[in-house]
């Protein structure tokens, strides 16, 4: 039997009255691909947040390849999420005082990666989604579909083992929600990494393999 | 570390604000060396001007008249006088086309005086020398005639002044307007003979070496009223406006407090923009957060970018104050009057421990600003922080 990659135990998490998790406990194979369902509130966003060590959980445990997020220091979880962490947030979050190159390669020059070697993967990952030809455009020169493309570059751009998404396909059209969600699925089977979604969309959530469930702040399966 | 600098200043804003915030910061800055410097070169001109009229210190006769004999030399010699000058100084009246004005004759040795107070003066033989601002007054430029009138008369008409004219032969400068209005310097012998003196003065100037400083001759006087102290008042260059340079000290702390305001007003610049980059960047210092950029490493961000305002702010303020006191060099001198301000003309005078005090108290209250800022940084959650900014 393996040991999960990530395992959550009894993880707990309030924003002031409000409970935003509790006594989650689930676990997540590494390179298996996730769908975190449930309804507005359910606590998934947060769950997904806490993996990837954007807050830390007021109890229980996030337990990353054998280590509880908890006992990182504040450098630490910096360095996790820049180095082990590729996000794909729902509102894309991009700069649009940069060039989407330069949104691309802002995780490089955080963790302070050679741009040169990074600058052919992601030429490489733009031309397999189609955007090569935006990459000296600013993102609000761009469709929601194109900036969302633009957004998995960035958290594919340093091979990170874990791939976390947000609500990716939120704002998209069911034409670019296919195209999304299998460019997703695919890149993180070739790098091998493990893939969570968020989404609350079920024809989303029924293109993987494992679903977790959420509500009220607990995992129903 | 450059990457995120260039974004924190990106955009027109941040630069118009950055570039407001390095002004408002240098001319603070500027104001508060130059008013330091007003203040210490005041005094500095004022004791310039005093060791100018009467060296370190000069000694008076309580029976009045007196000449220096081996005893009172030896005796300054013991304190490490290095030089001496008699002065005979009576009180006379100048006449010159038709125009009269009260003044301080003062009769010299040349070479002796020159050597205890540095005093450039032309060269004197039966020639009467002014004050730059006397001379000015009466309209007198050598060559010229001018009498004096001393109030005792000659010994074979006593009843009557003693009318003595002379040629103006130049004019001196002491740096003190009240001494440049007043005095005029006469040779000693040719002032003793006039009046039938003898080879008597009425007061000995002394000098000590020439790096003797305020405490050296303290130590001096004191030694020397113990010994000499009975025949004779000693006093030292600094009394006559004792009262005057006390009051400047008093009044630097004063102009100091006053200057706290324009400080607060730097500050609350410096305040504003530190603000304005936290709240109109976060979208980018929360993203940055996210992305893996460490608290520590977006702090030390922040203070390059805080620390270089402050350094430009310093070199401007460097700059401007060396404009302001060339201004003031060359110009103060006009908005003086001399009724009120004894000095005739002022250059600021700074040490580089000025530069280093206001500087440091600048980046001391930027540090404190900046510190709170970042606390608030750092204790906001990465996620609220992200969704509140980009939503």
């Amino acid at each position: 039997m393996t040991t999960p990659h990530i395992q959550i135990q009894a993880a707990a998490k309030h924003y002031g009255k409000v409970k935003a998790l509790d006594n989650a406990s689930v676990s997540f194979e590494q390179a298996g691909q996730y769908a975190l369902t449930g309804a507005s509130g359910s606590g998934k966003s947060t769950l997904l947040y806490l993996i990837g060590g954007l807050d830390r959980a007021d109890q229980g445990q996030v337990m990353v390849a054998g280590r509880d997020l908890k006992a990182y220091s504040d450098e630490e979880l910096a360095k996790y999420r820049a180095t082990e962490v590729g996000f794909v947030f729902q509102f894309h979050f991009l700069l649009n005082s940069l060039n989407c190159l330069d949104n691309i390669l802002l995780p490089a020059k955080i963790s302070g990666i050679s741009l040169k070697e990074i600058k052919a993967r992601v030429f490489d990952l733009a031309t397999k989604l189609g955007v090569s030809g935006l990459l000296e455009k600013f993102p609000y020169q761009l469709s929601g579909g194109e900036q969302q493309r633009i957004n998995i570059i960035r958290a594919l751009s340093l091979k990170p083992k874990l791939l976390l998404c947000d609500e990716p396909t939120g704002n998209l059209d069911s034409a670019n929600t296919e195209i999304v969600i299998n460019l997703l699925s695919e890149l993180a089977k070739q790098e091998g990494s493990t893939l969570i979604v968020v989404t609350h969309d079920q024809s989303v959530a029924a293109r993987f393999s494992f679903q977790v469930k959420m509500r009220d702040g607990q995992i129903l399966q | 570390m450059i990457n995120l600098l260039k974004i924190l200043l990106s955009g027109k804003a941040s630069l118009k604000f950055a570039v407001g915030v390095i002004l408002g910061l240098a001319f603070s800055m500027a104001v508060i060396l130059s008013t330091i410097g007003l203040m210490d070169g005041f005094e500095q001109t004022m004791r310039q001007g005093l060791r100018k009229s009467i060296g370190d210190f000069a000694i008076h006769s309580r029976d009045g008249f007196f000449s220096a004999d081996d005893e009172l030399i030896n005796t300054l010699q013991d304190v490490g006088a290095e030089s001496f000058a008699g002065v005979l100084q009576l009180e006379a009246f100048a006449l010159s086309n038709g125009v009269g004005r009260g003044v301080l004759v003062r009769g010299v040795e040349s070479e002796s005086f020159t050597k205890v107070t540095s005093l450039q003066m032309p060269k004197l033989s039966n020639t009467l020398i002014l004050g730059s601002v006397l001379s000015d007054l009466l309209s007198l430029k050598s060559g010229d005639d001018i009498v004096l009138s001393f109030a005792q008369g000659n010994n074979s008409s006593s009843a009557l002044p003693t009318l003595q004219a002379f040629s103006v032969g130049g004019s001196v400068h002491h740096g003190i307007y009240q001494k440049d209005e007043r005095f005029t310097y006469a040779d000693l012998n040719f002032l003793q003979e006039t009046l039938g003196l003898g080879k008597v003065v009425n007061s000995m100037l002394v000098k000590l070496d020439d790096k003797a400083d305020q405490a050296q001759v303290e130590s001096a006087l004191e030694s020397l009223r113990s010994s000499i102290g009975a025949n004779y008042i000693i006093r030292p260059y600094w009394s006559e406006f004792r009262s005057l340079l006390q009051a400047v000290k008093a009044e630097k702390v004063m102009i100091g407090l006053v200057l706290q305001v324009i400080v607060v007003i730097a500050i609350i610049n410096a305040a504003a923009f530190i603000i304005f980059l936290s709240e109109s960047r976060s979208q980018e210092l929360f993203l940055f957060k996210a992305l893996g950029m460490s608290q520590n490493k977006l702090a030390r961000g922040m203070k390059i970018l805080v620390g270089l305002l402050w350094l430009i702010s310093c070199l401007l303020a460097i700059v401007m104050e060396q404009f302001f006191s060339w201004l003031i060099t060359h110009y103060g001198s006009s908005f003086l009057p001399g009724d009120i301000y004894y000095v005739a003309s002022i250059e600021p005078l700074l040490v580089w421990s000025d530069y280093v005090m206001v500087a440091l108290g600048a980046l001391f209250w930027i540090a404190v600003i900046l510190s709170f800022s970042l606390r608030q940084l750092r204790n906001s959650p990465i996620l609220q922080g992200l969704r509140k900014e980009f939503s």
